[in-house]
């Protein structure tokens, strides 16, 4: 999710924009994903209750398929590949363990 | 990837049987040289690719445990994804929602990320409008409202169902929950049919032409909604009254500044202050005189209501009314119970609307603002009502740089550009706010306390 971004230089944008680009290129090779998958990256933030303040949403959209998603606790410049590769873990086992 | 290179959306939405599917034929079948890709929610009498149909069960992707605004449309993405894949057999895309789709996580979707936003670039909202049956849509559907604030065109289509007086008291109602879109009238022969530079081409989104189309941008927000001008004799009038939404209703009645006083705009002007006076209400049996000063009529008691006005001096007399005289059955009649009907009359933008919680208002200020105490409060003040503000655009004038500042927003999605220099242009900062319970009081206190 984009966030309030007033300043008229958009002073972060181009570095938050490559970053996005990271994440989106490793989800995809963490997931083996296939060309028709859609990789959706966005910076929250909110208020509401039960909400972190600030995380990443990582969505993966896959023709006739529901999606998958996993959250990291940071803002969007700080995201490294081994948050990523954490994150996609514990949201598979944390599907795993739904599932039992 | 510049403006042009992405793909324009346009969307339809309005409420069931509004004419979308109608308008969408109109869109495919008129000549305007574009090869148009449809999404629909569900299979109509339009030959669509089933990769192309959202199932009738949305699905709703919430990022952020329901809030709405971090709320997009995963079925849509999905298909944009399809979509991009045949990116040379299409010029644009129109995307015909489900009568009861809520705008928003529509919209979001559009720009829930950097690619999102290079690839496709939401030209607009189009919100088509059953004349005939808006008023029970819009009393029972929050879905029906949203679709009215969001829009950026708003279609009063089955316009021939209606009589001349009901369109322009429904464009009204309309104008009152979105200052900022533009109003289009279906021709009344034709169901649907409007101009297609009306719907198509609108750049609703586009920062640049964000603040194009706005009939009542620059009008104030008046502190009435309706002057009449009547010619009176000398005697005793009766001011009828029916039961309305409000248990009072505001009133200004003087005379007029001779015969070429016929101006409701100019004889406004002279009228705006004397409402902002705190005055007791007026009972029924108080005798009523012109003169420059505001008078709460009671309208408490159940069942017709009768005023009495008296005229010493013939002439023409300015009648100024909070609300509209419809809405309470206002009658102005002489002692033997004749009609007398206004020699000129016109309806204000009232900037508010009584039932319906969704609605509009602006900001307007020469005065510059302190970027950084904007940026807090705004930041605050979308966190906390982000779910309420559905839509908002403006321009503004910071202190200390001479850039003209554009700025939109949906829900808590916030976009700003530089629109050049302030050269020769007043500098002034205006803002549209669109959305639902707005604490106007409290917002513009919150605004103008960031003022430099």
């Amino acid at each position: 999710m984009d966030l309030l971004r007033l300043s008229p230089n958009h002073a972060s944008s181009a570095s938050s924009a490559e970053r996005c680009r990271d994440i989106k290129r490793w989800t995809r090779e963490l997931l083996a994903l296939p060309d028709g998958a859609t990789v959706i990256v966005s910076e929250s933030r909110c208020t509401e209750v039960g909400c972190p303040p600030m995380e990443v949403i990582v969505a993966v959209f896959e023709p006739h398929q529901s999606h998958r998603q996993c959250r990291i606790h940071s803002t969007l410049i700080d995201v490294h590949f081994d948050h990523l590769r954490n994150a996609w873990h514990c949201a598979h086992a944390l599907k795993d363990h739904t599932h039992d | 990837m510049t403006n042009d290179q992405k793909v324009p959306i346009t969307v339809l939405t309005g409420f069931l049987g509004s004419g979308k599917t109608t308008l969408l034929n109109r869109i495919l079948t008129e000549t305007h040289g574009q090869r148009i890709a449809v999404i629909e929610n569900e299979f109509g009498e339009i030959g669509v690719d089933q990769d192309l149909v959202i199932n009738a069960e949305e699905e709703i992707f919430e990022m952020n445990n329901g809030c709405i605004c971090c709320t997009v449309r995963g079925d849509l993405i999905r298909i944009l994804g399809n979509l991009m894949k045949r990116r040379d057999k299409f010029d644009r895309i129109v995307l015909e929602t489900t009568g009861m789709a809520n705008p928003g996580p529509v919209a979001q979707t559009f720009f829930v990320d950097d690619d999102m936003r290079e690839q496709f670039a939401l030209d607009g909202i189009v919100t088509l409008v059953d004349a005939l049956h808006f008023h029970l849509h819009i009393g029972n559907s929050e879905e029906a409202r949203e679709q009215i604030a969001f829009a950026d065109v708003i279609v009063l289509n089955k316009t021939d169902l209606v009589t001349e007086e009901e369109l322009d008291a429904l464009e009204r109602r309309v104008r009152s929950m979105n200052a900022l879109a533009r109003i289009v009238r279906a021709d009344p022969t034709q169901r649907a049919a409007v101009p297609m530079n009306t719907v198509l081409g609108i750049g609703g989104f586009d920062l640049a032409r964000a603040l194009e189309y706005k009939p009542t941008f620059l009008e104030p927000e008046y502190p009435f909604e309706w002057a009449g001008l009547f010619a009176l004799r000398t005697g005793d009038y009766r001011l009828e009254l029916q039961d309305g939404p409000d248990p009072t209703i505001g009133m200004v009645c003087m005379a007029s500044n001779g015969p070429s006083d016929q101006n409701p705009l100019q004889a406004a002007e002279r009228v705006f202050a004397l409402f902002s006076a705190e005055v007791e209400s007026t009972a029924q049996e108080t005798l009523l005189r012109p003169g420059p000063t505001l008078q709460i009529l009671d309208l408490e008691s159940a069942g017709p209501k009768q005023f009495t006005l008296r005229i010493e001096e013939p002439g023409n007399y300015w009648l100024f009314t909070q609300h509209l005289p419809e809405e309470f059955s206002l009658a102005v009649r002489d002692a033997s119970g004749v009609t007398s009907n206004p020699l000129a009359a016109h309806a204000f933008d009232p900037g508010h609307s009584h039932e319906d919680k969704v609605g509009s208002f602006s900001i307007e200020t020469e005065q510059p603002l302190d970027q950084e105490k904007f940026e807090r409060w705004l930041s605050r003040e979308l966190q906390i009502n982000g779910t309420n503000i559905y839509r908002m655009k403006g321009f503004l004038n910071f202190k200390g740089t001479d850039a003209r500042v554009v700025i939109q927003c949906v829900h808590m999605l916030t976009d700003t550009s530089v629109l050049g220099p302030w050269g020769d242009r007043t500098r002034r900062t205006q803002l549209v706010f669109i959305g639902r319970d707005l604490d106007q009081t409290s917002m513009i206190e919150g605004f103008e306390s960031c003022l430099a």
